[in-house]
This record gives structure tokens, C-alpha cells and sequence, in this order.
């Protein structure tokens, strides 16, 4: 016994050396990425991370982050790394099989976010004064989290009853264009009695009609769409709560169809409070909210204002708006809204899409402070991999800019015109023209192994914007 | 009127007015020659260590210090001394150290100039590996051209070409194609010449181990001469740095070495002075292998082309 006393006090000597140099030299941050969908999340985070790799390795592909860490005319960066996954809960970022998927033969763009991810990174970095510098490296844990925006749009959910969401959302699909693209469901629901005893089969059937209308809005670029589970379901796609759609608004009997949905619609609201508000929503630190502004405008009115309302949610509830459901949270203390795909804009033109970004998230910023880097809100333009060059062509007779890129599945690069992006909330003449789907270009070769990181549009300033008061 | 350029449209009367281009986006047709992939205009640039003085550098420097100092205060007595002898005698000793002390002035001059040319070398590299305006960057590889004028086959071709570059990825281009790609040949030439050279004096070397005297001699003035081709005069501090550049650059094109074998053979195979001495003596290949690498990699490290250094 008396020979195991020094090792114990020499084990317990460590740990409370260990807790308090960690106490000193590591600071833990959570940033949340999310967007709405097709906003390009997990190819964001895959550049960011292999960018940040690639600075630490010493190459300058973070201009912006890296004259933030120079101090003296010294670079501070002593190190990157990729933490290992370990015993945590949250399913881990494949950030090796993204890159992967970008290295290909064919590159092709990974899969999108389906579930909450989460990868986690150390930042070292060496302290600014010289007495510092004394106790050693900072080391700065950046766990990324990478989820779903839609399932933030269920936030408003959470506090309404079923036949109050019911009778907000079937007014929501009966305007235009959601009435076309839901005449199937809406069909079935005018024949639906929410009073009649359950029937399993018809609450499915009704159930899965409400899916493929959401999803037809989806496809449509419409991006205010509840439940957002219904349309990235995450690994429990299959559970009974999830089998509801809105019914027409009433009073039902126990046993009825009606009782059973209401039932289900205040199972799912709980199991999104525990599983994700309380989870994780509470513990963002930092936000980046992907918005694919240029998608949202060529989809037409109806999608671009949806967006906007979208939007305008998503930055009252990151604010820390109170209200819904006892889930106020402190204001998280920096977010940036970032308008993606920039690289489908030619570089003489991005700062149109940057005011267009302003006038779109206006509503939500008012007494935000979105002076693009300064203040708890910034907003910027970003491409998380430039796949196009900008060039000149003939158009019309005249010579115009465009980008050329290589569109997904094709084998030779197009020039495309944006057209007209305007610097601000589009006017009346704007909204003439057709719906145009924007291309997908295939992405830029690149090496897995070069350590040059992966070509991009702004993620610099975006790291520096949301961490630069950290480093 | 361009399209992109600010200017006052004068109406023609009974002219068609020039068609506005659409608002609404469109995704072209494929261009004629259009790439199949379009390639990353993506060189990050590569950061430096944080330089602080070492304890060696201080202390050569220390040196350096005090044995300049003993020279100079030692001229000064020994001039002071000689007018204390007879006026005549003193103008003599002071003549003698002025001459010698411009001398040494010249060369420092000499080697400043070859600094300066480097360092100009480093700044254009610099200005094309960026994004930033295509201005500076232009004049500085005008200048460049300036420089490397009497090498190149069709200078004024050249000259002009840059002049209208449009943008950093267009200059970027011409300056490959008219001016680093003929550079590139010479320098080629030149270590086909250094190669043949080396192999020569190792077969004639009297002892195996003058081999790599012999070939660092040659090496040296390979150095020398490819760096000459590119517009730089390095005298022999600056070749000590362009040295250190062939070395990064050596480090930068690491993957020559998986094809060394398929050089030498293309050494043997069109230089027929190399085989006929590859034969009777083994080292002799491997001295010409290394002198032509050399001079590869010197001109990649001359080039303004190549990444930047940190």
C-alpha cells in the first residue's frame, strides 16, 4: 500500500497538470455549418478543412486566415490536424471519402447531408507576446457540425398544435405554385375524413403523397418546406411518428385518423426538440449559413421570396429571437451568410450577388451589423471549389462575360452568361423570364495527396469573419 | 464599342440599334477547341519559415565585424603612419588603399546589382502566382523580357505579346509559350554541352576521387551560364543564393528522379560522344545525367514561372 501511494499521487499530479494546461492552451469552439439544401454544405466543409490542411502544410491557399496570423511578419500556424473520430455520439464527417470523391478519375460532388455530422479539428498556434508564447502552443478545437438547414425550419413547429401548423401549412400549399405542384395530395386531402377511425394504409398513402409534394417543391427551388425532416430524414426515416401530413383543422374523436396524426405530429415535435434542439442547437458557438442565392433567383418569384422567408427565419432563430418553445439561446456570437456557387458568377459581377445576398437576408439582419466582416453578422460570396474561369465570348453581338465550366456528365466546356444579377431585391420586370435550372459543373482536377489544397472563392475570408477574433 | 469599356454611343440615324445581351442566363454551346476540363488557375504560394538569426549566423557575423574593422583601422594607422614618414611616402600608401578599397567597392557593387536582378526575378514571380492587378505585374515581365532579349529567337514577337496580355492567367501563358519555353531549349543545349564536358573529365581524370570535383566544377559554371540565359549576372554571393533556389526547386521536381533512367538513356542515345565514353568509363554516365538534370532545374529555379518561394 505504501508503495502504490507515489504512484497514485504522481498519476493524480498529472491529471491536474494535464486539466490545467488545457485550461491555459486549449479553447473549444463549435461551428455549425448548414444551409438549405443544394447550398453545397458538405463540399464546404470538405474545402475548408483541406485548405486549412493545406496552410498548415505551408501553402498559402488561405490568403485572408493567414495574414490574420502573421505577427511580426511571422506566420503563427504551427499546426492543422484531424482529430480522431473517438466514442462520440454524433456520426462522423467522412471528410476522407468527400476528398475522395473529389480526387476521382471523374470527380464527381459528395453525396449530400443527409444526418448530423461532425468532424473536429486542432488549430495551433503560437501566442502574439512574448511572455506567452511561454506557456506553450494554443490549441484550438474546432468541432464542425455539419446538418440539415431544413430541419432548423422545424423550429416554428415546435411550439404550435397540429391543427394550428395543419391549417397554416394547407394555406401555404393551396397559393401559387405550391397548388400545382401539390394537386395530387391536396386532391386527397379534400377527400380525406380527419374524423373516421384510423386507417393505417390511407394515413400512409397520405403521408408519402405530402412527401412527393414537398419534394416537387423542392425540385421547384421552393425552400419553405416543413416538416424538413420529411425531406432529409436521417437514419430513423421509417419510424411511425414521421407518418403524418397536415388534415384539414377540427375536433376528432379518440381512435379517429385525425387523433392519430395529431398524436404522431406532437411525437415527431419531441423527438426533434431531444434529439436535435437540445442536442446540439444549444452548443453552436459559431454559424455559416449557405444560401444558393443564384439558384433561389432563376427559380422565380415564388422561390426566391420563399427563400427569403426561409432565410429571414433561420438568421431570427441563430440571433437568439425568444419565443419558440423555451429553446431561446444566447445569440450565438458570430454567424456569416454566404451566398454559394459564386464561381457560376464572373468575378466583375460578385459583388452584385453580395448586395443581392444583403437584400435577401435584410429583414432578418435589421440591427444586425452585416457590414461583411464587422459585428455579430457578416455576409459574404463564396464558391467552396471554383470549378469554372471566367472569360469573354459573343453574345447578341456583343462581347459579354462568362465563366467556362465543364457541366456534370458532359465532355467539353460551355461558356454560360449569368444574365442580369441585381444588386438588390429584384424588381417587377425581373420575375418575365422562365425558370432556368443553373448547371452543375463537374469539379477541377485535383490531387488528394498534393497538399496544394482545393481552388476556391472566398473561404478565407469567411474563416476569418466567424474565427478571426479567436486566432 | 466593347461591351466592358465606359464611352458616349453616338446614334447613326437609320442605324439598327446593337443588340443588348439577354438578361436571362444561358448556358452555351460548346466552343470550337473547347477543353474538356477546365484546369485550376491554382498555385498557392508557398510560405516561409520564420527567419531568425542563428547562433552560427551571429557569430560569422561577429567575425566578419571584427576582422573588417581590424582591415580598416589598420589601413587608416598605416596611412597615418606613412605621412608621418614624409607627405610623398603617405600619398603613395594612400593611393595603394584607395585603389584597392574601390576595387572591393566595384565588386560589392557588382554583386548588388546581381541581388537586385533576383530579387526582380522573385517579386514577377510573385505578381503572377497572385490574383491581384495584371499592370504590375506586365511591366515587371517586360522588364524581364528586357532582360533576356538576346536569347530569344523572336524578341519583339514576344515583347508585343506581353504588352497585350489581359490578364495574369493570359500573361502567365505568353510569357510560357514565348518566352520561358525557348529559354527552356537553351538551357537544354547547354546542359547537353555540360553533360559531354563532364563525361570528357572524368574519362581523363587521373584519380576516382577529382570525379566530383570535376563535376561540381562544372556544375558550377553550368549554374552560372543557364542563370545567364534567364537575365541573371550572379556574381558570387548571389550565386551562392541562386544555389539554394536550384536546391528548393531540386526538392520541387523530386519526381525527376523516377525518370532519371529514361535520361540517361536519352543521353546515350543523342549525345554519341557520352556513349562512346559510357562504355569505357561507368562514371562518365552518371557525371552527364547529373550536369543536364542540373540544368533543368536551374531554369525552372530562374523562371518566374515556377511557384513562388516563401
Amino acid at each position: 500500500m505504501a508503495a502504490l501511494l507515489p504512484a497514485m499521487m504522481r498519476r493524480a499530479g498529472a491529471s491536474v497538470w494535464q486539466a490545467a494546461e488545457r485550461l491555459v492552451n486549449e479553447q473549444r469552439i463549435h461551428l455549425a455549418v448548414t444551409g438549405l439544401s443544394r447550398a453545397g454544405k458538405t463540399v464546404f466543409i470538405t474545402a475548408l478543412v483541406e485548405n486549412l490542411l493545406a496552410l498548415a502544410g505551408g501553402r498559402d491557399t488561405l490568403p485572408a486566415l493567414r495574414a490574420r496570423l502573421e505577427h511580426g511578419g511571422a506566420n503563427r500556424l504551427r499546426g492543422v490536424r484531424l482529430l480522431p473520430a473517438g466514442a462520440g455520439t454524433v456520426q462522423h464527417f467522412n471528410h476522407a471519402a468527400h476528398v475522395a470523391a473529389l480526387a476521382a478519375q471523374l470527380p464527381f460532388w459528395p453525396a449530400r447531408t443527409g444526418d448530423v455530422a461532425q468532424l473536429s479539428l486542432e488549430i495551433m498556434l503560437e501566442r502574439r507576446s512574448a511572455p506567452g508564447r511561454g506557456l506553450g502552443l494554443r490549441r484550438l478545437r474546432l468541432d464542425i457540425l455539419d446538418y440539415p438547414g431544413e430541419w432548423l425550419l422545424d423550429l416554428p413547429m415546435l411550439d404550435m398544435a397540429y391543427t394550428a401548423w395543419s391549417a397554416a401549412t394547407l394555406a401555404r400549399l393551396r397559393t401559387a405554385p405550391r397548388a400545382t405542384l401539390c394537386a395530387d395530395f391536396l386532391g386527397f386531402v379534400q377527400a380525406f375524413d380527419p374524423a373516421a377511425p384510423a386507417d393505417e394504409a390511407l394515413l400512409r398513402h397520405g403521408h408519402v403523397l405530402y412527401c412527393a409534394a414537398l419534394e416537387a417543391c423542392r425540385a421547384r427551388g421552393l425552400r419553405y418546406l416543413q416538416p424538413g425532416r420529411f425531406l432529409n430524414p436521417g437514419p430513423r426515416a421509417e419510424v411511425p411518428f414521421m407518418w403524418f401530413f397536415p388534415a384539414a383543422p377540427g375536433a376528432w374523436p379518440a381512435g379517429s385518423g385525425g387523433a392519430l396524426l395529431a398524436a404522431r405530429f406532437d411525437a415527431y415535435c419531441r423527438d426533434m426538440r431531444e434529439g436535435f434542439f437540445e442536442a446540439h442547437f444549444h452548443a453552436f458557438d459559431r454559424q455559416i449559413l449557405l444560401v444558393d442565392v443564384l439558384g433561389a433567383l432563376h427559380a422565380g418569384r415564388a422561390a426566391f421570396e420563399d427563400t427569403a422567408e426561409a432565410i429571414a427565419d433561420l438568421c431570427r432563430l441563430l440571433r437568439g429571437t425568444p419565443g419558440w418553445f423555451g429553446l431561446t439561446r444566447p445569440p450565438i456570437a458570430r454567424v456569416a451568410v454566404v451566398a454559394t456557387k459564386a464561381d457560376h458568377v464572373p468575378a466583375l459581377r460578385r459583388a452584385a450577388l453580395r448586395h443581392l445576398l444583403a437584400a435577401l437576408a435584410t429583414p432578418a439582419l435589421a440591427g444586425g451589423g452585416a457590414a461583411g466582416g464587422a459585428g455579430p453578422v457578416s455576409l459574404h460570396v463564396a464558391a467552396a471549389v471554383h470549378a469554372t474561369r471566367d472569360d469573354r465570348v459573343r453574345l447578341g453581338g456583343r462581347d459579354v462575360e462568362v465563366v467556362l465550366g465543364t457541366p456534370l456528365g458532359e465532355d467539353r466546356a460551355r461558356p454560360y452568361f449569368v444574365g442580369d444579377v441585381p444588386a438588390g431585391w429584384p424588381p417587377e420586370a425581373f420575375w418575365s423570364g422562365a425558370y432556368f435550372e443553373l448547371p452543375v459543373f463537374r469539379p477541377p482536377r485535383f490531387e488528394a495527396a498534393s497538399g496544394i489544397g482545393i481552388p476556391h472563392i472566398g473561404l478565407d475570408e469567411i474563416l476569418v469573419a466567424v474565427l478571426g477574433d479567436l486566432l | 464599342m466593347s461591351g466592358h469599356g465606359p464611352g458616349f454611343v453616338d446614334v447613326v440615324p437609320g442605324a439598327a440599334p446593337a443588340a443588348e445581351p439577354p438578361a436571362r442566363p444561358v448556358l452555351m454551346a460548346a466552343l470550337p477547341g473547347a477543353p474538356a476540363v477546365i484546369e485550376p488557375d491554382w498555385q498557392p504560394a508557398l510560405l516561409g519559415v520564420p527567419a531568425r538569426a542563428s547562433s552560427l549566423a551571429l557569430l560569422l557575423g561577429g567575425v566578419a565585424l571584427l576582422l573588417l574593422g581590424w582591415v580598416g583601422l589598420s589601413a587608416a594607422a598605416l596611412v597615418l603612419a606613412a605621412f608621418d614618414r614624409a607627405p610623398a611616402y603617405g600619398w603613395a600608401a594612400a593611393s595603394v588603399l584607395g585603389a584597392a578599397a574601390a576595387m572591393i567597392v566595384a565588386a560589392g557593387w557588382r554583386e548588388w546589382r546581381a541581388w537586385r536582378t533576383l530579387a526582380r526575378v522573385d517579386r514577377l514571380r510573385v505578381l503572377l502566382a497572385g490574383d491581384g492587378e495584371v499592370e504590375q505585374a506586365r511591366t515587371a515581365a517586360l522588364g524581364w523580357v528586357a532582360a533576356v532579349t538576346r536569347h530569344l529567337p523572336a524578341a519583339e514577337a514576344a515583347r508585343a505579346a506581353v504588352a497585350g496580355a489581359g490578364s495574369l492567367a493570359e500573361l502567365r501563358a505568353t510569357l510560357r509559350h514565348h518566352v520561358a519555353g525557348p529559354l527552356d531549349a537553351a538551357a537544354g543545349l547547354a546542359g547537353q554541352r555540360a553533360a559531354v564536358q563532364a563525361a570528357a573529365l572524368v574519362a581523363l581524370c587521373p584519380h576516382p576521387a577529382l570525379d566530383g570535383l570535376l563535376a561540381g566544377l562544372c556544375g558550377l559554371r553550368l549554374v552560372r551560364e543557364v542563370a545567364g540565359l534567364h537575365g541573371l549576372r550572379p556574381g558570387g554571393l548571389a550565386t551562392l543564393a541562386l544555389g539554394r533556389r536550384v536546391a528548393t526547386a531540386a526538392v520541387g521536381t523530386a519526381g525527376v528522379d523516377l525518370i532519371a533512367q529514361g535520361l540517361a538513356d536519352h543521353l546515350l542515345q543523342h549525345l554519341p560522344g557520352v556513349r562512346h565514353l559510357a562504355a569505357a568509363v561507368p562514371g562518365a554516365t552518371l557525371a552527364a545525367v547529373r550536369l543536364y538534370r542540373l540544368a533543368r532545374v536551374t531554369a525552372v529555379a530562374c523562371s518566374p514561372l515556377a511557384p513562388p518561394r516563401g
